[in-house]
């Protein structure tokens, strides 16, 4: 028996009404839209637009004119997300040294070149900009850019229908 | 950001994301949040395989010849959705119509 059959199950012996079958996902996959970042690609440096089109006539495209994050770039993201969400509850941007970013990899930020690839990486992804028709509700092509300001952060701004505000700060070599 | 503080965002397995963004499995860490929002409270998600390929960013594999389409497929795609087995999927199957199933966990 499946985990649906027993909830099935359950709420039949409570008396409930079947649970409906969610409605076929073509309204709500409008709302996706994936993030491919490309890490994965050998010719990372060399590419520098992807593009996917899909079967209702939308497209979405990443252009990255720096090329495309290294392989630890997610998890430079993942990184920020996780242990800096807390932070955007009550202001619009994350700070975590870089140092913690890489610590949580386990990657040795003395190491070769891995602090180099740190801001290569993160200024890759700061460089990219995203077009898309993808989100039904807000027509509107989303995109995302990066600036610095005075005092060397960088900020990566998130600016479309639904995304107004910037959404990530990292200060500069912070703790190395 | 309002996404994030109205509790939009999915939330996923931090520990296994972790794990494998430290084993350097960019392409698993994709799919493994891909599906989970493709499959959503579906028993099942279906593509064709092609579509599938060119929803995750490589769609330069369709443009290959069939036999080394089917060689980067096995190289690359699939070891990557066995590592999101159990964790996004319970598993996949691919039938002989170019059709690809995720079945829910």
């Amino acid at each position: 028996m499946t985990s649906q059959e027993v909830n099935a199950a359950i709420r039949d012996s409570l008396g409930l009404p079947p649970k409906p079958e969610p409605q076929p996902t073509v309204p709500q996959e409008g709302h996706i839209c994936d993030f491919p970042i490309w890490s994965y690609s050998k010719k990372r440096s060399t590419i520098t637009k992807l593009i996917i089109t899909y079967e209702d006539g939308s497209f979405f495209q990443v252009e990255a004119p720096k090329g495309f994050p290294g392989v630890s770039s997610p998890g430079y993201l993942d990184v920020i997300l996780f242990y800096g969400q807390r932070d955007l509850f009550h202001q619009n941007f994350v700070e975590l040294s870089a140092y913690s970013v890489m610590k949580h990899l386990h990657i040795d930020p003395e190491h070769g070149s891995s602090y180099a690839n740190f801001v290569r990486d993160m200024e890759r992804n700061f460089a990219l900009m995203i077009k898309t028709d993808r989100f039904i509700d807000f027509p509107g092509t989303g995109y995302h850019e990066a600036c610095q300001d005075e005092e060397g952060h960088l900020s990566l701004l998130l600016q479309s229908g639904i995304f107004g505000k910037p959404a990530l700060r990292i200060p500069q070599a912070t703790g190395l | 950001m309002e996404s994030l503080r109205s509790g939009y965002l999915k939330r996923l397995d931090f520990d296994f994301c972790l794990y494998l963004d430290r084993e350097t499995q960019p392409l698993a860490r994709f799919l493994y949040a891909h599906l989970l929002k493709r499959i959503g409270e579906k028993s099942v998600y279906t593509r064709q395989i092609t579509g599938f390929v060119n929803d995750i960013g490589l769609g330069l594999i369709n443009q290959l010849p069939p036999m080394r389409r089917n060689e980067r497929l096995k190289r690359t795609v699939l070891p990557a959705l066995n590592l999101v087995k159990t964790h996004a999927i319970s598993h996949y199957e691919i039938d002989g119509q170019g059709t690809i199933a995720f079945f829910h966990i």
